[in-house]
């Protein structure tokens, strides 16, 4: 779905948990984190938490695709 | 520029390995599906986050309760229609039809998928310029990549194209 939408000129990030499965699609800006299926931004009621993940998913939106993704170390675990 | 590399290599691998087993033993094997990959990058230049209208697209499955059909989440061949709501949408206005992936975390809290009121506070705050008030919504369990190019992506293009959106925010569940 992203490479249709670039096709059409519209940038796009993508913010996912599951790396194993989304690299191979080569997403052109990808943020990849350690939480889990059903948690993708993060915990639930830990707003700071979705925030940091959200943030990092639409600062990608900013470079040129395609954009090295970046690798964060949020997890479901509290801190 | 192709969306899916080896289209129809993928489509004779789906409906004669997967698809015939499902078809002749009312089961899953997922050995036997070939998840799409691409070898080519694509290029296109960033964005200027405040100037550019940003859409949300989420694989939750979310949908209005009380205005819209659920997704027909029980379909063991998938779901491929898209949804549309309002970004403004009260939280509590929605429902997930989407079950492989388990739901205690976005009962809790929706916006562990569905970030509309943080999109809505980064839009206040600045960083966002112009957001789209039309959120696309989708059930994820979608095995058919062939019928995704064919009948969600047109129907995600279409409303992207109307919405004059500039970047999209994907966030598959």
């Amino acid at each position: 779905m992203a490479r249709a939408l670039e096709i059409q000129g519209i940038a796009t990030s993508i913010i996912s948990w599951n790396r194993a499965v989304t690299e191979p699609i080569m997403p052109p800006r990808a943020v990849y984190t350690k939480l889990d299926r059903g948690s993708v931004l993060g915990r639930p009621n830990d707003p700071v938490q979705q925030r940091r993940v959200l943030e990092a998913g639409i600062r990608q939106l900013e470079k040129d695709s395609p954009a090295e993704s970046i690798r964060l170390n949020e997890s479901i675990k509290t801190e | 520029l192709e969306i899916l590399k080896n289209r129809d290599q993928w489509q004779a691998e789906f409906e004669n390995g997967w698809l015939a087993h499902y078809r002749q033993s009312g089961k899953f094997d997922w050995k036997l599906y070939t998840r799409p990959k691409n070898t080519t990058s694509i290029q296109n230049p960033g964005i200027d986050l405040s100037n550019s209208r940003l859409m949300l697209i989420s694989s939750a499955g979310g949908y209005l309760k009380d205005y819209q059909q659920p997704f027909d989440f029980k379909n063991d061949l998938g779901d491929y229609s898209i949804r549309q709501f309002p970004l403004s949408t009260p939280l509590d206005s929605l429902a997930y039809a989407h079950d492989h992936y388990k739901h205690d975390a976005i009962d809790q809290d929706p916006q562990v998928v569905l970030p509309l009121r943080h999109l809505e506070d980064l839009h206040n705050e600045g960083l966002l310029g112009k957001l789209s008030d039309t959120v696309i919504s989708f059930m994820g369990y979608q095995p058919d990549v062939i019928r995704v190019l064919e009948e969600t992506i047109p129907a995600v293009i279409e409303t992207a194209t109307t919405e004059k959106i500039r970047s999209a925010l994907l966030i598959p569940v």
